[in-house]
């Protein structure tokens, strides 16, 4: 039994899709919820600001504050993503394993 | 294009056998222990929060007299960062880890020079930001677990909508 490369590939994709589609949108609401979250802090510091309530000192302390708070949520963005494509990709070989091993006569996959 | 569409079906057949007999892994597992020290870090700071507003422009809300803190919070999270070192493709979690420890020397230095009661929300909203980071990604690394789509549009707090302290 020869293998189809071309529908392989086809279920590899589907496979990998369906795991994007499903994890991704949760991903990006978690990312833009935050960039809202930033937004709307980094306004409060204006506001304290224009308020006099703060010196230029202490905001220029705050943003330094949220830019690492930031960068957490950057990395775990980052991370949501790399867990994503390991999924993705285990889908991909998970969906083709029984037809390739059936083809090869073993249990390559 | 044309000339990668038709490389694809070699690519996917040279993928298959250098991925064989692997489940691709590309971070680390689930740590039951740092979800629970980042967890208990988030109350205590949380609760050291709330105690400085609640006591602002009395001595008990001065630095000197909250050292502890900053010295307990200081243990707990180099803790966690060496056990997040030790377990393998976690560098991610590590780095989310050295930003929290800036944060909390930064906001050791602010409290040395002085905070009034109206920047603690944004003390708040940045550190719950950064406990939620952390435990999020944690969380999914049960592999399955990535937020709902109901619980990624949630604000960590209820007051994160309206006044971005979240």
């Amino acid at each position: 039994m020869s293998l189809d490369v071309n529908d392989i590939t086809q279920k590899m994709l589907d496979a990998a899709k369906g795991v994007v589609s499903d994890k991704w949108p949760a991903t990006r609401q978690y990312f833009e919820s935050e960039a809202q979250a930033f937004a709307q802090r980094f306004a409060s510091i204006e506001a304290l600001r224009a308020a006099g309530k703060i010196t230029e000192e202490r905001a220029k302390s705050h943003v330094e504050f949220q830019k690492e708070s930031w960068a957490t949520v950057l990395l775990a963005v980052e991370g949501l993503t790399e867990l994503t494509v390991e999924q993705a990709l285990n889908a991909a070989l998970s969906a083709v394993k029984d037809i390739v091993n059936k083809a090869i006569g073993f249990a390559l996959l | 294009m044309s000339s990668f569409r038709k490389a694809v079906p070699a690519l996917v057949a040279f993928a298959l056998f250098a991925l064989a007999g692997c489940t691709v892994k590309l971070v680390a597992d689930y740590d039951e222990q740092i979800d629970k020290g980042v967890t208990e870090l988030q109350k205590d700071t949380e609760a050291f929060l709330v105690k400085l507003e609640s006591n602002a422009g009395t001595p008990a809300a001065e630095y000197k007299a909250n050292r502890k803190f900053y010295d307990d919070a200081k243990v707990a999270i180099s803790s966690l960062r060496v056990r997040a070192d030790a377990i393998q493709r976690n560098s991610l979690t590590v780095r989310m880890l050295d930003h929290l420890q800036n944060n909390m020397d930064r906001l050791a230095h602010d409290h040395a020079e002085g905070i009034g009661k109206e920047e603690i929300a944004l003390y708040r909203g940045g550190f719950n930001s950064q406990f939620t980071a952390i435990l999020t990604f944690e969380l999914a690394k049960k592999r399955g677990q990535q937020p709902s789509d109901s619980d990624a549009a949630a604000p960590a707090t209820p007051n994160a909508a309206k006044g971005g302290t979240k």
